[in-house]
């Protein structure tokens, strides 16, 4: 699709997003839902996936899916962003949708793509390099911990090795594994300890290809996590400088003095760097060129924006941006969270790094 | 490409590759930093000047302005190009950088025919350098405190005052002169800009030691200095709108200098691969944050330079790329120079300082020229954020 009209497709659904938001879920509503057991709304979900068909809008055309480009997913996230919304919108919609469509073809990849089109089923994918053992009869034994939106995934995206050590990826059933919940920094990204006893899992990716396979999900799913943390940043950062204008000390509002000016001029900077080099990965996802150099690059711009304006609105709010019931906390809390998805940072400094000096 | 419509029709694959050939046929040895730092200072103003000569042959200077005052009628986003291929390439700064980016620009916008019909060609033909007489020993930042008066005479004005930090005013011979006119006035309005002959009697310039122990700009006094009235740019008290404008053309500088810090960054880098054993963990924590900020913040510029194209660029917006190239040369060239280690601090006798000495004490008037990194800030904060006036 030609990038103006994926702009405009993507301003629409923005729009369409940012309505159901405004009427059922903003950032005090979201945050409400984050301390619920569930940690998730789940007629909010089907709402996005039925009314605005936000779902299928990720999954490839053949296989029940709308396939809108990179533009359209970004544009999404950002607006999940902007309220921090919890619940299984990345684990699902970015990263295990992105890992399915670089797996290879099979009736059950293609009818859990359908599903996901349909808002019908979450996946989660055990990252971070955990592989579990597969025994004689191609089972699935181990288990993993920080496993983003595992409580509750009806399909988990897992590496496993055979008896000789080469690795494959598998897709197996949620309901053959079970969950442990961890506690998260933030109520908002959920965690968990997945166990797989002698689960049974499809091939997605064959031997020797599991850990590229992940690799792939991640790289091209990194522009939904960091649209997702550009739209954070930007509110975070809307709100502070909505305080800094009425906010009064000195018989001025604290916006007019310097070294609060400094601070917000700062925090846009990043965040117009961010905004910009995502359009520019955007393209290079549209293109199918994007690697594992630009994804580390992004997410480095991303993680770096996001704590920056957490930090610099929890400083400029004052007493009030300690407190528990302010919700400049949030923001910080979804920065560290979001820090260690996808491509860690000493991961991305050593892709970065190796691809610089050629040193690995 | 052939002369006149050729590059305006190009697009920005073809310029480039004009450019690149161009420059790889005319950056010659002789213009290269190293080469112009063995110099004394006459010369280099004289190999400067040649260089000038070449872009001008190359009709890759002044190519913004319009055809009938001797430009190539070039889009901003054309000349930006060219300016980028330029600082990639290492080409040496101009020595009539005020000719060429502020005071031509200048005229064209605000000037009168017959002033156009002056001293545009005199800019293009080499006959005349110019300099800046803005800041003042107490107006900088705040330039529109500046003192300097001008004094209505009739069919002249008398101009007395002080100006500093006037980059080549030794060599110049036309000054873009802001002065008082009007005291009554709010002090934005009563600001008048002149052009100035830099060999009236009454001026007087004195070059000040720099960081680097050069001499590039200098004191200017004026004393009774007589300037025809037909030399002021504009009318009286539009001197405040012609000084925001130049900011604005210097500001599109940022481009060339903005390539430069990567041509910096790719020759640091290049020496750390050179070396046999790989770099310290601090050194290559700076480096790939070095390398984040320069790709996010060549991203900021390219989405600058796409809606410049399409007009719709809100010039603060410049502001955003100002502050980010200065600040990270600065760390960059910080960089460069503690990985060149002793041998770069310390030197025999008689021995020049070192590159990366030089470029790291260099690097130190980029916060400060062009709206300090403080005043930028201030721009950000209060245009593009909409955060209050201080008080």
């Amino acid at each position: 699709m030609p990038i103006d009209e994926d702009l405009v497709i993507a301003e629409e659904v923005a729009a369409g997003v940012r309505g159901l938001l405004a009427r059922r879920a903003d950032l005090d509503v979201a945050r409400q839902i984050a301390t619920t057991s569930e940690g998730h709304d789940p007629t909010l979900w089907s709402e996005l996936a039925s009314t605005l068909g936000v779902h299928g809008l990720f999954v490839p055309a053949g296989h029940g899916g709308d396939e809108a480009g990179p533009h359209v997913g970004a544009a999404v996230f950002r607006e999940l962003g902007t309220v921090l919304l919890p619940g299984p919108y990345f684990s699902t919609l970015g990263q295990g949708v992105s890992t399915l469509i670089e797996a290879d073809p099979s009736v059950l990849r293609n009818d859990v793509l359908r599903q996901v089109a349909t808002g019908e089923s979450t996946v989660a994918t055990v990252g971070g390099g955990a592989v579990m053992q597969l025994d004689g009869s191609d089972r699935l034994t181990g288990s993993a911990a920080d496993v983003l939106g595992a409580r509750g995934a009806d399909w988990l995206i897992v590496q496993a090795s055979d008896a000789s050590g080469v690795t494959s990826a598998y897709l197996v059933s949620g309901a053959e594994v079970t969950v442990d919940d961890q506690e998260s920094v933030d109520a908002s990204r959920r965690f968990g300890t997945v166990t797989f006893e002698t689960a049974s899992g499809m091939l997605l990716a064959g031997p020797g290809r599991g850990a590229e396979l992940l690799r792939r999900g991640a790289v091209t799913s990194a522009h939904l996590l960091a649209a997702e943390q550009l739209g954070a940043a930007r509110a975070n950062l809307n709100a502070v400088i909505a305080y800094a204008r009425v906010r009064e000390q000195f018989g001025r509002a604290i916006g007019s003095f310097q070294a609060v000016k400094h601070r917000l001029a700062d925090a846009y900077v990043q965040i117009v760097r961010l905004d910009t080099l995502l359009a520019l990965v955007l393209r290079e996802v549209q293109d199918g060129t994007v690697d594992e150099v630009r994804a580390a690059l992004l997410l480095e711009q991303a993680g770096r924006t996001a704590r920056f304006v957490a930090d610099a609105s929890i400083q400029i709010h004052g007493g009030i941006g300690f407190t528990w019931e302010h919700s400049a906390h949030l923001f910080l809390r979804r920065a560290l969270a979001d820090d260690v998805l996808l491509i860690p940072p000493a991961q991305r400094r050593q892709v970065l790094s190796s691809a610089l000096l050629q040193v690995s | 490409m052939t002369a006149g419509t050729g590059l305006a029709a190009a697009d920005e694959l073809a310029l480039r590759e004009y450019v690149r050939n161009w420059i790889g046929e005319h950056l010659t040895p002789e213009f290269f930093p190293a080469a112009l730092a063995r110099l004394d200072t006459d010369e280099r103003v004289e190999v400067r000047r040649r260089w000038e000569r070449e872009l001008l042959d190359g009709e890759l200077l002044a190519s913004s302005w319009p055809v009938e005052h001797g430009g190539q009628g070039l889009e901003p986003w054309q000349e930006v190009v060219i300016e980028e291929e330029l600082g990639l390439a290492g080409a040496p700064d101009l020595i009539n950088l005020i000719g060429f980016r502020l005071a031509g620009p200048v005229l064209l916008d605000v000037g009168r025919d017959e002033q156009k019909e002056h001293f545009l060609p005199r800019i293009l033909s080499g006959d005349d350098i110019w300099c800046q007489g803005f800041s003042e020993p107490g107006a900088g930042s705040d330039l529109a405190s500046l003192q300097a008066s001008a004094v209505d005479h009739g069919d002249h004005y008398v101009v007395n005052g002080q100006k500093v930090w006037t980059s080549w005013a030794m060599h110049a011979q036309k000054c873009l002169l802001l002065a008082r006119t009007d005291r009554d006035v709010p002090k934005h309005q009563g600001i008048t800009a002149f052009a100035v002959d830099m060999d009236t009697p009454g001026i007087d310039v004195r070059p000040v030691r720099q960081i680097t122990g050069e001499s590039e700009f200098c004191e200017v006094f004026f004393d009774g200095v007589a300037v025809p009235r037909d030399r002021i740019i504009g009318v009286p008290g539009q001197g405040w709108e012609i000084a925001r404008l130049t900011l604005l053309y210097e500001r599109g500088s940022n481009f060339v200098y903005l390539a430069g810090v990567e041509r910096t960054f790719r020759g640091l880098v290049a020496r750390l691969r050179a070396r046999p054993e790989p770099p310290a963990g601090d050194v290559i924590t700076r480096l790939v944050a070095a390398q984040v900020e320069l790709a996010a913040l060549q991203a900021t510029a390219r989405s600058y330079l796409d809606r410049l194209t399409a007009g719709t660029a809100d010039p603060t917006e410049a502001s955003l790329i100002k502050l980010g190239w200065t600040e990270l040369d600065v760390a960059i060239k910080d960089l460069a120079l503690e990985v060149a280690g002793t041998a770069a601090v310390v030197r025999a006798p008689g021995a020049e300082p070192s590159a990366e000495l030089h470029e790291m004490l260099a690097s130190r008037a980029e916060t400060i020229y062009g709206g300090t990194s403080e005043i930028q800030r201030n721009l950000i904060a209060e245009r593009l954020l909409g955060l209050p006036k201080g008080g």
